[in-house]
């Protein structure tokens, strides 16, 4: 059970990562930007153990740092204390679709902040964007829309269990 | 189904990786991109190359009709100015190559030698996340790419600046990026610093001593002047008039001319400043670890 979760959200983790740097990236001139590496460690994080969420998100977050242009270890570091604040706030929430979007939300809105904060700190310059306001706005938006859409298909795979509530 | 919680203690996990990001960072900033983890980019690079090739065979045709059907009310009457841009670009270009045949021949008989940039088309392999204005290109030290290379799109306008560049593949800082600074001319012929503010829509600008204000409408181009990148490239246009305050010009009524997010296929431009480029400036040491001379990477 615990090895299948793993399993599945290496695998999301990738695909995310993947569709980030190409899909979502060319999608940007439509103003669409979801975070979707972010979204994952965000969902992950309800199926996961502690231990292994907190790993993935930092393992999400290097992939990231790795392909782009942030200092090595600055999306780490965001999506290492996104996971943890999702770990620790999973059992507040009710499973149902609105505590799933507004869940993922807030926890978007959380690693935009902190990315830019965190950005603008090391040398980065994010608050200073002219269209910081808009991204910190419209991500968590995206993220959320899209965490209805994925999130049944990632329980069942990730659990294994079609059974009780949708999430 | 949510697992048990009291499993594990997530604190102190996360205090072991929150000090590790840190670690990260602070080694990658003062290495500048270089040593271990120049390495540990170089071979994420190149397992993500086809993963990322392969999605975009799928992707790129959607995302190109999707912006064909954005763009399909305003197709039509871009075609016909197309048409009739296409007509004075053939005369244009005729004329080009009747002068460029003619410069040839001078050069020839004066020995002087070709001023031909040497370039590599590249495709745009990927972007960076939200707030990351940075993108990667398909082409890197196996095409020539070193770090400092300018890249321009298909009209020769400056979208950025090679920062890192690994066997296959380069990342490029963007002008608009918030870490990215360029020396400008105005059109009076006044140097300034373009600044990258993240936004497609504005450049900062800084002109210290100015002795012409800027109109709208002006053109700012590439200095040539101590940043590896030739003089006479267009970078972006001046919005509005501005007048000179308290001796200087620092104004954000500037835009740039290209918006990368759009781009799909560049131009890196293989320059690097020779000893005529700048008769007047003193010049830069050529570095020896293969970058182009002047170059500073944020």
């Amino acid at each position: 059970m615990r090895a299948r979760a793993i399993f599945w959200s290496l695998f999301f983790l990738v695909l995310a990562v993947v569709l980030q740097t190409t899909l979502f990236s060319r999608l940007a001139q439509f103003r669409i930007f979801p975070d979707v590496v972010l979204l994952v460690v965000i969902l992950s994080a309800r199926w996961l153990d502690p231990d292994p969420a907190l790993l993935l998100g930092f393992t999400g977050g290097v992939a990231v740092d790795l392909l782009g242009t942030t200092p090595l270890g600055l999306r780490a570091l965001v999506m290492t204390l996104v996971a943890y604040a999702s770990v620790k706030t999973v059992d507040r929430f009710d499973l149902n679709p609105i505590s799933l979007l507004i869940s993922a939300v807030v926890l978007s809105l959380l690693g935009v902040v902190l990315l830019a904060v965190l950005g603008t700190l090391f040398g980065q310059g994010s608050l200073a964007e002219g269209n910081v306001v808009r991204t910190i706005l419209l991500v968590p938006v995206f993220n959320g829309i899209l965490a209805l859409v994925v999130a049944t298909p990632m329980r069942r795979l990730m659990t294994a269990s079609n059974a009780g509530a949708m999430l | 189904m949510v697992p048990d919680r009291r499993a594990g203690n997530p604190t102190m996990v996360l205090i072991a990786l929150v000090v590790a990001s840190f670690v990260l960072m602070t080694f990658d900033i003062r290495s500048q991109g270089e040593g271990l983890t120049s390495t540990f980019r170089t071979g994420a690079q190149a397992l993500a190359a086809p993963l990322q090739d392969a999605t975009r065979v799928v992707v790129d045709p959607i995302v190109d009709l999707l912006d064909g059907i954005a763009n399909l009310t305003s197709l039509r009457a871009e075609n016909g100015r197309l048409r009739s841009e296409l007509e004075t670009l053939r005369a244009e270009a005729a004329e080009a190559g009747q002068l460029r045949a003619e410069s040839e021949l001078l050069r020839t008989f004066l020995n002087l030698p070709g001023r031909e940039i040497p370039s590599i088309v590249a495709e745009i392999r990927s972007g960076g996340g939200p707030l990351d204005t940075g993108f990667t290109i398909n082409r890197g030290l196996d095409a020539g790419v070193v770090v400092g290379n300018p890249v321009v799109d298909e009209n020769d306008v400056l979208l950025g600046v090679v920062r890192e560049v690994f066997p296959t593949s380069a990342i490029v800082v963007p002008v608009i990026g918030p870490t990215s600074g360029v020396e400008v001319v105005t059109g009076a012929g006044d140097l300034g610093v373009l600044q990258g503010l993240g936004s497609t829509e504005r450049l900062g600008l800084l002109v210290l001593g100015p002795e012409f204000p800027l109109f709208a409408g002006d053109i700012l181009r590439t200095s040539g002047r101590n940043q590896g990148i030739p003089g006479g490239l267009q970078v972006a246009r001046v919005l509005s008039d501005v007048a000179p305050s308290n001796g200087q010009i620092d104004t954000t009524e500037v835009a740039p001319l290209t918006d990368p997010t759009f781009a799909r296929f560049v131009v890196v431009l293989q320059y690097s400043a020779a000893p005529d480029a700048v008769p007047d400036e003193p010049t830069d040491e050529v570095p020896t670890d293969g970058t182009a001379p002047g170059t500073s990477t944020p």
